[in-house]
C-alpha cells in the first residue's frame, strides 16, 4: 500500500485571485489608518461637538424654564404652534425614555397603576387603527420573542 | 524579516503601525494556506482573513512574548477558523445538506481549485474533510507545514501526547480513503 508522503504536498491546489495579497496587504494598511484616526482625535473637538449635539437640548430646558415663570397664556400659545408629532419626534431625537417622562408627570405612581388596572385590553385595542396594529406586530418578531 | 524587528516595531506606539505592516507581509500567506485548506472557498477563507488580522491589530498590546509572534498568530488564526466553521455548521440544520459534502463539491469545481477532480492531490483533500475539524487543522498543520507537535500544542493548547495519537488516527483513516485502490 502506497504512503501518504508519496503524494506531493501541493499547497498551491487552489485558486486565488490575481494580485489577492498586495490588496489584502493594502485593505488591511487602510484599515489601520481609520483606526489610528479614530483612535486620535483629539479631545477637544470630541467636547465641541458633545456640546453642539447637547445645544438643542439645552434650548428646550431654557424655553420649559421661561413658560414655567411666565404667567398667563404665552406658554400655551408657543405651545399651540407646535404640532403633537413635532413633539414626539423632537423627543424621540433627544432620546428621553419612557421612565424619564414619567418621572416629569406629577401624578403618584398608585394612581397611575390604579388606571392601568381599569384600561382593558379592548379599551387598548379600540385607541389603535388596523393599520398600527399590523405595524407594531411587524416590530415584534413572535417567533423570536417566544418561540 | 526577522521575527524579532517586527516585535520590536510592534512594541512601541510610535512604530506599531509600520510593524503591523510588516507582519501583515511576512505572514499573510502563511495565514491564507491555512485557513484556506479549511474552509475551501476563497470568499471565505478572505472573511476569516480579516477577522485574524483585525483582531491581531486590535491586540497587538497583549502579545507578550511568552510565545513565538508567529505562533500566537497560528493561534489566532486557528481559533478563528474552527469558529467560522462551528458556526457555518449551525446554519445547516438537515442532514442532507452537511458542510462537509458542501465543501468536499467545491474541491472538485474548476472554479475553486487548480488540478483536475480526480487528482490525487484533490482526493486527499476531500478525505481530509471527513475528519473532525480539530483533527483536520492538526493533520494539516503537520503534514503540509511541517510543524514539530510542540508548536501545534502551543497553537491547539493540546498536550503532544494526544496530538500525536490524534495525527496517527488520521493518517491511517486518510490512507485508507485515499489509497486503497
Amino acid at each position: 500500500m502506497k504512503k501518504l508522503n508519496d503524494i506531493r504536498k501541493n499547497e498551491e491546489l487552489y485558486k486565488v485571485p490575481e494580485n489577492y495579497f498586495d490588496e489584502f496587504q493594502a485593505r488591511m494598511s487602510d484599515l489601520t489608518s481609520e483606526e489610528s484616526t479614530v483612535a486620535t482625535v483629539p479631545a477637544r473637538s470630541t467636547t465641541l461637538a458633545r456640546l453642539a449635539y447637547a445645544l438643542p437640548a439645552v434650548v428646550l430646558l431654557l424655553v420649559v424654564a421661561y413658560w414655567s415663570y411666565t404667567p398667563g397664556d404665552a406658554a400655551e400659545d408657543l405651545l399651540a404652534d407646535i404640532s403633537t408629532d413635532e413633539l414626539i419626534e423632537f423627543l424621540e431625537q433627544e432620546g428621553i425614555s419612557e421612565d424619564e417622562l414619567i418621572s416629569l408627570v406629577d401624578i403618584p405612581i398608585e394612581e397611575l397603576e390604579k388606571e392601568l388596572e381599569e384600561y382593558s385590553t379592548s379599551d387598548l385595542l379600540e385607541d389603535f387603527d388596523d393599520s398600527e396594529l399590523e405595524e407594531i406586530s411587524e416590530e415584534i418578531d413572535l417567533y423570536e420573542e417566544y418561540l | 524579516m526577522e521575527e524579532s524587528f517586527i516585535i520590536e516595531k510592534i512594541k512601541s506606539e510610535d512604530t506599531r503601525k509600520y510593524g503591523f505592516n510588516l507582519l501583515v507581509k511576512a505572514y499573510q500567506e502563511r495565514v491564507y494556506w491555512h485557513i484556506r485548506k479549511m474552509v475551501i472557498d476563497h470568499d471565505d477563507a478572505d472573511d476569516v482573513m480579516q477577522e485574524v488580522f483585525v483582531k491581531i491589530w486590535r491586540n497587538l498590546d497583549k502579545f507578550r512574548e511568552d510565545s513565538s509572534l508567529f505562533t500566537w498568530i497560528y493561534r489566532i488564526a486557528t481559533n478563528e477558523c474552527l469558529g467560522f466553521l462551528k458556526k457555518k455548521k449551525r446554519r445547516f440544520f438537515l442532514p442532507i445538506h452537511d458542510v462537509a459534502s458542501e465543501l468536499s463539491d467545491k474541491l472538485s469545481n474548476s472554479q475553486h481549485v487548480l488540478l483536475d477532480g480526480e487528482a490525487i492531490e484533490v482526493k486527499l483533500q476531500q478525505a481530509l474533510l471527513k475528519l473532525p475539524d480539530k483533527q483536520r487543522i492538526v493533520f494539516n498543520m503537520k503534514y503540509y507545514d511541517d510543524m514539530s507537535f510542540n508548536e501545534i500544542s502551543e497553537i491547539t493548547g493540546t498536550s503532544v501526547g494526544a496530538l500525536k495519537a490524534s495525527y496517527h488516527h488520521a493518517t491511517k483513516k486518510v490512507e485508507k480513503l485515499v489509497l486503497t485502490d
